[in-house]
């Protein structure tokens, strides 16, 4: 597959809000009646196939196929990218509580060598039906896939400033990175949510942005990686958050990489009174 | 009868004043643990106030030993403080 043939290729707003946020929502345009049927599927199965999902649900293949997730996959992880093993079909049934916050697989299973400054894999979530807030969605803590958390560091954690609830329209796919903090959230509604995860993993590095690049945008997007922060962070994590989403750019954009250093972070309007610019006296003042 | 009720705040750092990012509030009455809900405001912007409203810390977060210098640690400051409070029987 060559990038030219490749449709729907991200853009670099996309590609920087993937990097910042760790996740970003696409909606494929599915032939008619392509979510109800691949819905009906999934309720008259007798039991959760685990891993064997295209097995049991061969129509998911149109899903993978699409151009839309084709283009969004290959622009993350590259053109060569594979569907990884595993993967499962997660039911929501009415009446549910929420799941504690977590990473997947993050410890344990071989999993420990995964990068927090590079997107090697991806997961892709794909809800078959409208999901609406009572139904359980799964909420996401942007940004969260910089922090390496055990699970033991997680255990009181419940709500968190920022968190999101990803409400979408049925046929959303949400694709996140692999480390992203999530959770099923309480069912509180009589209907059932489904969701399909899968993951996928990149195989080569990029020489060039894999996504539709337009060198022009460069200095926006790094204006957006220096000053956009998904929640709020101490002023040590701020420079440690900043570095991190840089190299992350440039250790997926080739030769559109940019210098690690940046001043521009430090500009906005002067202070009420003097001794620093506003954005460095917020970063200190916690 | 009189018991505890407490509280973990999250806050952006060790200080009172940092913006709390997170909390949990154990009720002290048989129910379900608290769980993520949507819509759900912060009680208190810092810990700070949450001490003018009468909750007293009772434990405070350790200081982070460095590790990576750019990796970027576990979410937030953990603060546990409770309130004693009067409950029916």
């Amino acid at each position: 597959m060559s990038k030219t043939n490749t449709p729907n290729l991200l853009s670099d707003d996309q590609i920087a809000s993937f990097i910042i946020n760790g996740y970003i929502i696409i909606e494929p345009d599915h032939a008619r009646n392509y979510n109800e049927n691949i819905f009906s599927s999934l309720r008259e199965m007798p039991e959760n196939p685990g891993e064997h999902i295209q097995e049991a649900l061969p129509a998911i293949n149109d899903l993978l196929e699409h151009r839309t997730v084709v283009g969004a996959l290959a622009s993350l992880l590259g053109s060569g990218y594979t569907r990884d093993k595993g993967g499962h079909i997660h039911m929501n049934p009415p009446h549910t509580r929420a799941q504690p916050w977590h990473q997947d697989e993050r410890f344990g299973r071989g999993h420990q060598d995964r990068d927090g400054d590079h997107i090697k894999q991806a997961m892709l979530m794909y809800y078959p039906k409208d999901v609406t807030e009572d139904m359980g969605p799964t909420v996401i803590l942007p940004g969260s896939h910089r922090r390496v958390a055990s699970p033991e560091s997680m255990v009181t954690l419940v709500n968190l400033k920022d968190q999101v609830f990803t409400t979408v329209n049925a046929g959303a796919v949400v694709l996140t990175h692999p480390d992203i903090w999530h959770a099923g959230t309480g069912n509180r509604s009589d209907r059932v949510r489904y969701m399909v995860k899968m993951h996928f993993s990149r195989n080569q590095q990029n020489s060039e942005p894999s996504w539709s690049h337009d060198p022009a945008n460069l200095a926006e997007i790094r204006l957006r990686l220096d000053s956009e922060h998904p929640s709020t962070l101490s002023r040590n994590e701020y420079e440690a958050d900043h570095a991190t989403r840089v190299r992350t750019w440039n250790n997926i954009a080739g030769t559109a990489a940019m210098p690690l250093q940046s001043g521009s972070h430090l500009g906005g309007p002067w202070p009420v009174s003097g001794g620093a610019t506003t954005a460095s006296r917020q970063r200190r003042d916690v | 009868m009189k018991r505890q009720r407490v509280m973990y705040l999250n806050a952006a750092s060790r200080s009172l004043r940092a913006p709390v990012v997170g909390f949990a509030i154990h009720e002290p009455v048989p129910s379900d643990a608290p769980q993520i809900e949507a819509g759900v405001e912060m009680p208190y912007e810092t810990v700070h106030n949450a001490i003018l409203d009468g909750w007293k810390v009772i434990h405070f977060p350790a200081q982070r030993a460095e590790g990576h210098p750019e990796k970027v640690g576990v979410f937030g400051y953990e603060f546990v403080l409770d309130q004693i409070v009067d409950v029916d029987e």
